[in-house]
C-alpha cells in the first residue's frame, strides 16, 4: 500500500469533510498523520473552520442596505399593497 | 410593537429586517444590486404570503427562509447560463504549497492556542473578511456548505456540476484559501 504524502493527505482530509472515506482511504491517511504533525494541525485547522462557519449563519456581515435602494423596495412594498388593497 | 402589527406592516419588515436580510444576500451574493433585488422580492413574496406568517414565531427567520429559497432560485437559473466546473481551470490554490516530494513548502503553523478555542470570536471575524474575499465561486460553495451546512448532493444538482468528484476538489481549494488567508490575517495581526 504505497505512502500518502502531505498533497493527498490535504485531499483527504478535505474529502472527509464531505464524504465517508473508503477503509483504505482511511488507514493511508491515519498512517500519515501519525508520523506527519503538519497534517494534524491541518486537520484541526478545517475542524475550526467549520465550527466558525457554522456560527456565521446566525450573524450576517455588518452592512446596510443603501438609502436608496431602502426607498425604491419601500416604493414597490406600497404599490404592492394598494394593488392588494384596490383588488380586495 | 407585537408581532400581528409586524404582519400588518410590510413596511416594518423592510425597517426592522431589510438590513439582515441584505447581508445575509450579501454574504451570498457578491454584487449588491442582486443582494438589494433579492430582498425586494423577498418581501414582496410576504406581502403575498402573509396569511401563512401569523402562525410563525419570528418574522425574521421567515423572511429569511423566503430569502433563501429567491436565493437558491437564482443560483440554479445562473448555475444554467455558467457552470461551475469553470472554476476547475487555471487554478493557483496550490500552487507553491508543497515541495516535488509532495510534502509541505511550509507547513500549516500551529496557530496560537487561544485561535483553536471555538469561542475565539477574532477568528469568526478574520474568517468571515477572508470568506468574503474569496473568489465568486468558491464562496458560494464555502457558504453554502460550510456555513449552511448544504448538503453534497442537494449542491450537486442546483449548481449543476457535473461530477462528486469536482465538487470535492473545489471545495478543498475553497477551504485552503480560507484556512491560507486566516492564517496570513492571524499572524499579521497578533
Amino acid at each position: 500500500m504505497a505512502l500518502v504524502d502531505c498533497r493527498e493527505a490535504t485531499q483527504l482530509t478535505s474529502a472527509e469533510l464531505d464524504r465517508p472515506l473508503t477503509l483504505r482511504e482511511r488507514i493511508r491517511l491515519n498512517v500519515h498523520r501519525l508520523m506527519c504533525g503538519p497534517c494534524r494541525v491541518y486537520r484541526r485547522q478545517l475542524e475550526l473552520l467549520r465550527c466558525h462557519a457554522a456560527k456565521l449563519a446566525a450573524s450576517s456581515p455588518d452592512i446596510r442596505l443603501d438609502g436608496d435602494a431602502r426607498d425604491r423596495i419601500r416604493a414597490q412594498l406600497r404599490g404592492a399593497v394598494d394593488n392588494k388593497r384596490g383588488a380586495d | 410593537m407585537t408581532e400581528m402589527a409586524d404582519a400588518d406592516e410590510p413596511e416594518h419588515w423592510l425597517d426592522r429586517h431589510g438590513d439582515a436580510l441584505y447581508g445575509y444576500a450579501m454574504l451570498r451574493v457578491r454584487d449588491p444590486a442582486l443582494a438589494e433585488d433579492l430582498v425586494q422580492e423577498t418581501l414582496l413574496a410576504a406581502l403575498g404570503a402573509r396569511a401563512g406568517f401569523a402562525a410563525r414565531s419570528s418574522p425574521r427567520t421567515w423572511l429569511i427562509g423566503i430569502l433563501k429559497n429567491k436565493l437558491v432560485d437564482h443560483l440554479r437559473r445562473s448555475a444554467r447560463e455558467e457552470t461551475f466546473d469553470a472554476a476547475l481551470i487555471d487554478d493557483e490554490t496550490w500552487a507553491g504549497k508543497f515541495d516535488h516530494t509532495g510534502h509541505w513548502s511550509t507547513p500549516p503553523a500551529r496557530w496560537s492556542e487561544p485561535a483553536f478555542v471555538v469561542e475565539n470570536a477574532e477568528l469568526g471575524v478574520i474568517m468571515m473578511t477572508c470568506v468574503e474575499h474569496l473568489p465568486e465561486k468558491y464562496r458560494t460553495l464555502f457558504v453554502l456548505r460550510e456555513v449552511d451546512g448544504m448538503g453534497t448532493d442537494e449542491l450537486l444538482a442546483m449548481l449543476g456540476i457535473s461530477s462528486a468528484n469536482n465538487l470535492w476538489v473545489m471545495l478543498s481549494r475553497a477551504r485552503e484559501r480560507v484556512r491560507s488567508c486566516v492564517e496570513r490575517s492571524w499572524a499579521t495581526g497578533n
